[in-house]
């Protein structure tokens, strides 16, 4: 069975947002927080995200950079983008039954 | 929002975070939900810290349990103590307080300190501690309102005898003595098997592992 998110528990749907935000290039925390806010229209609290934060680092699926002005950037790794690559495929399919369902009534 | 927030997080947690998550917290406005949001995840990170073996023992949350549970019974004997002061003889009752008080306080001490320890993993002293809370909060319990009072010994008064009102006893205090101590019981046990776990564990898998 390949890596999945559901192991985060609550945290997952978070650990998704953060890997989705960092695919595009490491950020640290706050950029982390601003772009999954305007992108996904998502409010991620400072404790969900550095509890997703810390778990993604604990997976190896992100890896932190060294500091540059007192940030902490991030970045993604290649078994996260794996893992990014597994959890928007099982999203897509899903959507994908679910529209199928409903065009066909 | 303040830096200081970060400390309701463990210490293993803020020597790793603290110091980027302040660089956070400096960017967000202080609102309820943040707040709440902070409160939320630094309870998880003392029950589930990611930097755990997984899957977890699930004994922090027992040890958590066992001390909800064994605060709770300590406060509703002290509750019953305080709030039915008219059942009792006002000079008796000011001379048998405070040995509960003290017994109550060493048992929650007691609780706590198993606590603290389990989440050290010093598993067995965290066992000893939980197993000295259990038996020090059951007495404070059982010489508050317990069928056993010894009255004729230490001039103690057995509350059984007076007219208690029908729904305090005995229906609450052993139910809540019975969880509770299985809870911690059960705490124990969790921390037995975890530590026989981890000493089986050689130490390339557990660095595999990590």
């Amino acid at each position: 069975m390949p890596p999945n998110l559901s192991g985060l528990g609550r945290f997952a749907d978070s650990a998704l947002l953060v890997l989705a935000s960092l695919a595009e290039g490491p950020k640290h925390g706050y950029a982390v927080m601003r772009d999954v806010q305007i992108k996904a229209n998502v409010r991620m609290g400072p404790g969900t995200l550095y509890g997703a934060l810390a778990r993604l680092e604990r997976k190896g699926w992100i890896r932190p950079l060294p500091a540059r002005d007192r940030r902490h950037p991030y970045e993604i790794t290649a078994s996260g983008r794996r893992v990014l690559r597994e959890e928007c495929t099982q999203l897509h399919d899903f959507a994908a039954a679910v529209l199928a369902s409903r065009s066909s009534r | 929002m303040n830096r200081k927030w970060a400390r309701l997080y463990p210490s293993a947690w803020r020597a790793r975070y603290e110091e980027e998550m302040a660089e956070v917290l400096a960017e967000v406005p202080w609102r309820p939900r943040p707040a709440f949001d902070l409160i939320r995840s630094a309870a998880d990170a003392w029950l589930n810290p990611p930097e755990r073996d997984q899957p977890s023992s699930g004994a922090p949350w027992l040890a958590s349990w066992a001390t909800a549970a064994g605060l709770a019974s300590l406060a509703f004997a002290l509750f019953r103590t305080v709030a039915i002061p008219t059942l009792v003889p006002a000079g008796v009752f000011s001379w048998w307080w405070p040995p509960i008080v003290a017994k109550s306080l060493i048992g929650a001490l007691g609780l706590l300190s198993g606590v603290w320890l389990a989440w050290h993993e010093r598993w067995r002293a965290a066992a000893a501690a939980l197993s000295l809370g259990t038996v020090v909060s059951s007495l404070a319990l059982n010489w508050t309102i317990g069928p056993g009072t010894p009255s004729s010994s230490t001039q103690m008064v057995d509350l059984t005898t007076q007219p208690y009102p029908a729904w305090a006893w005995p229906a609450f205090d052993w139910p809540i003595q019975f969880l509770f101590s299985c809870l911690a019981v059960g705490t124990c046990l969790t921390a037995v098997v975890r530590a026989s776990r981890r000493t089986r564990r050689s130490p390339a898998a557990a660095a595999a592992q990590r």
